[in-house]
């Protein structure tokens, strides 16, 4: 009953979604503002110098088109993988962080100096929604999506079958 | 799984472009490479006391030191008395006045580990207790010693990560 709750298409969808609304709201206001952004990369001192700037101007950029993937539905599992990776990503640096004991905003949805610090609940929020992201990659949901929309085959909603 | 990549190559690229192009026609624009200076560490040389004898623990720089400090396996014992702790200390460190040794033991040392590395630092050069808390430590079978004998004043000058408090308000890490 739980692997039919689980693997329900609306469920899917909203795990889909709700995984797109974060991750465009997380990437606005570091596409806004590069700068700050970049500072904030260079505060978690695990990136050489040279890498930051285009970290920080690509990264969001990513987490933008993701999201809006994930909503539109579609390349729905490569946004869900990119999305997967960025968290993995992310859980290790504010690991790192966290170890040396640097106390630094997160820098995740705001560029904000103010932003909220980082600590241990921070990590179990990026769990939480990489298990979203595992979800939405393995079940690969097309409920109300663009990929449906142009490719009508039948079956269309079963698990994991092509991008 | 290959169409996976291939969408994924396909989003990575899309993002390159829009996230370098974007920021390329923007007049407020970063530059690709930006400068960020390496952390200024002063003179690197290691300040060894006159009482140091042969069989103490190695003496270490600010350099080595703030390296240890990253490294997450790594102790720092702070050698200095409560008070000075409390109004200042290296972030993470533990507090084990050497004046208070055995007052302070029981509480310590179960924090520690004998195969753990340990940095002992007391005030700066003036003072001592750092290398005597050393030898102690040794006589107790703890190898992997070292003594930052610049101390808490070379640490401080250097605007290092530091943070106040006692030792029972220690959550600083986790913060």
């Amino acid at each position: 009953m739980i692997r039919k709750f689980l693997f329900d298409e609306p469920v899917g969808l909203l795990v889909r979604v709700g995984l797109g609304i974060i991750f465009i709201f997380a990437s606005i206001d570091k596409i806004l503002h590069p700068g700050a952004f970049a500072e904030i990369v260079n505060n978690y001192q695990i990136l050489p110098g040279s890498l930051i700037n285009i970290f920080a101007l690509i990264l969001p950029m990513l987490e933008l088109l993701c999201g809006i993937a994930l909503i539109l539905g579609f390349l729905v599992r490569p946004a869900a993988a990119w999305a997967g990776i960025m968290l993995v990503m992310f859980i290790i640096a504010v690991s790192l962080a966290l170890s040396k004991g640097i106390n630094i905003s997160c820098g995740c949805f705001s560029t904000s100096s103010h932003a909220r610090m980082l600590g241990m609940n921070l990590i179990l929020q990026d769990i939480g929604m990489l298990l979203l992201a595992v979800h939405a990659v393995y079940c690969d949901n097309r409920y109300l999506s663009l990929a449906r929309l142009f490719n009508k085959r039948p079956n269309s909603g079963t698990l994991g079958h092509g991008v | 799984m290959k169409k996976l990549l291939i969408g994924m190559a396909i989003l990575a690229i899309a993002a390159t472009v829009l996230g370098l192009g974007s920021n390329a026609m923007n007049s407020s624009g970063i530059p690709l490479i930006g400068y960020y200076p390496e952390i200024e560490y002063g003179p690197d040389s290691v300040i060894v006391p006159p009482s140091a004898q042969e069989g103490d623990p190695p003496f270490i720089t600010l350099k080595e030191a703030f390296g240890k400090y990253h490294d997450p396996g790594t102790i720092f014992l702070d050698a200095r008395e409560p008070e000075e702790y409390e109004a200042g200390h290296i972030v993470g460190a533990i507090n084990l006045p050497f004046d208070w040794i055995d007052d302070y033991w029981p509480g310590v040392e179960p924090q520690l580990n004998k195969n753990a590395a340990i940095v002992i630092y007391c005030s700066g050069a003036e003072c001592e207790s750092s290398l005597f808390e050393g030898r102690y430590l040794r006589e107790l079978g703890y190898q992997d010693l070292y003594i930052f004998f610049g101390g808490w004043s070379e640490w401080e000058s250097r605007g290092f990560p530091t943070t106040t408090g006692g030792q029972n308000s220690e959550t600083e890490k986790m913060q």
